[in-house]
């Protein structure tokens, strides 16, 4: 990883959405480098003035009063009106759609300049192939899981402990090998959402690298490996079992990975 | 109105009305025009209390601020799309941001008056840097309820976010060049 892949990474330090294991890894990058250190700094400075009073609102005094007398009558008049119906509230707030999601990324390939868009960033990945949506969706998971918000549901370098996990939370159970002696280390797994299905994830690390390893039911089709902004994804399928493995880690070893753990399961 | 209903009314106060300070926040720097902000926020209550039966959730404010967003985009539909290729952002073309006298951050730095001239500042950004950069800053959302919020995934926030932090230390830097050139 360059420094302008990390910046993000910088930036999710200084906001505290990194996970520990995570932030240690940006800490020390910037103990280590002085430009990231510097735009640390930066970053923390400009959240220290935007903290400042004057900046959050204040709603205007009339307006709780108004909003509260409108309510009870409100109420009335909706009960008179309409069956209050239960289904739309979802599908409204669910509304900002990827159709608007994919002009963005065009304008945002553009105009981008300077700044490394080419970073470790999603949207650049569908810009590049937007009818690749299920690597899309699996390098989503992937940098979900890195930005700390969840990469284990079990956490244990113990096969024994996550197969059995995955038992009770799906209806399927991957294989999940020890493949320490080949230099890929067992971290835990966890339950994503690959397009709206339940999919297991058994999670391993290689040195600093998280490997992802979706798996779920059926032999989709699809290129054995994918390279998607930087990210390496490598796809078979073996016993009525369809597996996805995404990484940073280059292209070789991510083949290596997947040579191994075909190799024992 | 049934006593199930006046349950209602009375939860969705306790919820969602200490939000109000922050809804008004959130729609005073998309818009920067405080009528329409006014407009947005109490329009904003009003069609969540309508959908509040099917709130199930435990977090009421990305559900809110969900609903907000859907507000302002069909009060101007082009609100959050993206700029147009080429166009380095917003200021210079628009009315006087927050239809305020004397908000020019040039005339403003010398005042030292930090906080208007950074709300000035932000105010000019890109819209969708300026609410994820809201949305984190001002209204305290983690980068999941951001994504959720904005539907995009939630590299394009990191993104976003750091992009409306350059934007705005460049602003703000140029700023404080001229102030001690001038």
């Amino acid at each position: 990883m360059t420094c302008d892949d990390k910046k993000p990474l910088v930036h999710a330090l200084a906001d505290g959405e990194l996970d520990v294991v995570h932030a240690r890894e940006i800490e020390a990058h910037i103990a280590s480098c002085g430009s990231c250190a510097e735009s640390f700094a930066e970053i923390v400075k400009l959240k220290q003035k935007l903290a400042s009073a004057g900046l959050r609102m204040q709603a205007p005094a009339g307006l709780a009063e108004r909003i509260m007398q409108a309510l009870p009558t409100r109420v009335a008049d909706e009960a008179a009106t309409i069956s209050r119906a239960t289904s739309v509230p979802r599908a409204r707030w669910r509304a900002p759609g990827s159709a608007w999601r994919l002009r963005a990324q065009g304008a945002f390939a553009g105009g981008a300049g300077a700044f490394a868009l080419a970073a470790c960033l999603a949207f650049f990945v569908l810009r590049a192939d937007t009818g690749n949506e299920i690597a899309r969706s699996l390098v989503d998971g992937h940098l979900r899981s890195l930005a700390g918000q969840h990469l284990f549901d079990v956490q244990s370098t113990d096969q024994h402990t996550v197969k059995p996990w995955f038992a009770g939370k799906l209806d399927v159970t991957p294989p999940v090998p020890d493949l320490a002696l080949k230099g890929f280390t067992l971290v835990g797994g966890r339950v994503d959402y690959v397009e709206g299905r339940a999919a297991a994830v058994v999670v391993y690390r290689r040195r600093t690298h998280v490997i992802n390893l979706f798996v779920w039911p059926g032999t989709d089709q699809a290129p054995p490996s994918l390279e998607l902004s930087g990210y390496m994804l490598r796809h078979w399928t073996k016993d009525g079992l369809t597996f996805w493995a995404v990484s940073d880690i280059a292209s070789p070893e991510l083949g290596e990975f997947a040579a191994a753990y075909q190799a024992a399961t | 109105m049934t006593e199930a209903d006046q349950r209602e009314s009375e939860r969705f106060h306790r919820l969602a009305l200490p939000l109000l300070d922050e809804v008004y926040t959130f729609a005073r720097y998309l818009t920067r025009n405080a009528d329409e902000a006014e407009d947005a926020a109490q329009e904003t209550y009003l069609r969540a209390l309508r959908y509040f039966s099917g709130f199930s959730g435990d977090s009421i404010k990305p559900w809110l601020f969900t609903i907000l967003r859907n507000v302002l985009r069909s009060r101007d539909p082009r609100r959050f799309e993206p700029l147009p290729e080429g166009d380095a952002g917003e200021g210079g073309t628009l009315e006087p941001l927050w239809g305020e006298p004397e908000s020019d951050p040039e005339t403003t730095m010398a005042r030292a008056d930090d906080a208007r001239v950074l709300r000035e500042l932000v105010g000019r950004l890109p819209a969708v840097y300026r609410e994820a950069l809201v949305l984190k800053e001002f209204n305290d959302f983690s980068y999941r309820q951001i994504a959720e919020v904005t539907g995009v995934p939630i590299g394009t926030v990191m993104s976003r976010l750091a992009r409306a932090r350059e934007e705005l230390q460049t602003a703000w830097f140029a700023l404080e060049k001229k102030a001690k050139t001038t």
